[in-house]
């Protein structure tokens, strides 16, 4: 589902923010997203009453891409799957403890000696 | 079962689209992140410095060679490559760059991923001339020796750049699977 609206409150900003900063009231923390396809990094300072499915299609959205099945978006630290949050608020996916520095990797799916 | 070999790309647009693509890579936090080091050898072709991560801890470095010659309707050609060297004692130099053969220490042993693997010698290329084959769909080798991907596993033009083939090997060498150099030669 598209969150149109809410994705306009998205802000992409430079590579001077570090992953997981937060502002001065930590309403709006910067989601980093290592793009493993192309070798771009995007980052994108959020409100955390946003969910991450917003920040999912906003990631969409910046790098010009449609989500395709095996795609992977996974927590840069830990390896967990970021999609199965999506419904979850970014502060609720903090709280909870998950990718505390919100630094994620994207990648499409890859084949390789088993195919 | 062996794929036809497509038809070159236009070697001057090739050579444009590949500059673009490894200025961008190049200047990226990925390529800081990771070290990596990108040379020029000609308008087609780079070779990139990057390190290995034994589980141990122990830290490998390894050359790779990205040609351009089918850019970027397909990925770039793909070799683990030998640096030049001075001659030393009874050892002869190397002029140039060249390809590392089975049990070099220039190639390196990846074994257990379902998406990557190196073979060296691999027969199954169309002109049937035995050589290193970086497996995987992120290489171009990948697409002329006989591989089925899905839809979603193949190269897309406009999604895909150098930076794809870079982090696959780069994921695959920090990975549990990576067991050092292949050999201890230095061919």
């Amino acid at each position: 589902m598209s969150h149109g609206v809410d994705v306009e409150t998205v802000e992409v900003v430079g590579d001077h923010e570090a992953a997981g900063a937060r502002d001065d009231h930590g309403e709006r923390r910067v989601v980093t997203v290592d793009n493993k396809d192309s070798a771009d990094t995007i980052r994108l300072r959020v409100p955390v009453s946003l969910t991450v499915q917003d920040v999912i299609d906003k990631t969409y959205e910046e790098f010009r891409l449609t989500r395709q099945p095996d795609d992977r978006l996974t927590c840069r630290g830990n390896g967990e799957d970021v999609y199965q949050f999506a419904a979850h608020t970014l502060a609720q996916y903090l709280d909870e403890g998950h990718c505390h520095d919100l630094h994620w990797s994207f990648a499409g799916d890859t084949g390789g000696a088993g195919r | 079962m062996t794929a036809v070999l497509p038809a070159p790309s236009d070697e001057e647009v090739a050579a444009a689209v590949f500059a673009g693509h490894v200025a961008r890579v190049d200047a990226s936090a990925q390529a800081r992140a990771h070290d990596w080091r990108l040379s020029w050898l000609d308008p087609l072709h780079v070779v990139v410095a990057l390190a290995a991560i034994r589980p141990s801890g122990e830290r490998d470095g390894y050359y790779v060679r990205l040609g351009a010659e089918y850019y970027d309707r397909y990925p770039p050609t793909t070799a683990f490559m030998c640096p030049p060297r001075t001659a030393v004692g009874g050892r002869p130099g190397r002029d140039g760059w060249v390809e590392a053969s089975s049990g070099s220490r220039w190639l390196p042993s990846v074994n257990g991923l379902s998406w990557f693997a190196i073979h060296a010698p691999y027969s199954d290329f169309p002109d049937r001339i035995a050589r290193q084959l970086v497996c995987c769909s992120m290489t171009f080798e990948y697409y002329i020796t006989g591989h089925t991907p899905t839809p979603g596993q193949q190269w897309q033009q406009g999604r895909h750049t150098l930076g794809a083939t870079l982090n696959r090997i780069q994921e695959a060498l920090t990975s549990p699977y990576y067991a050092g150099p292949a050999g201890a030669v230095d061919s």
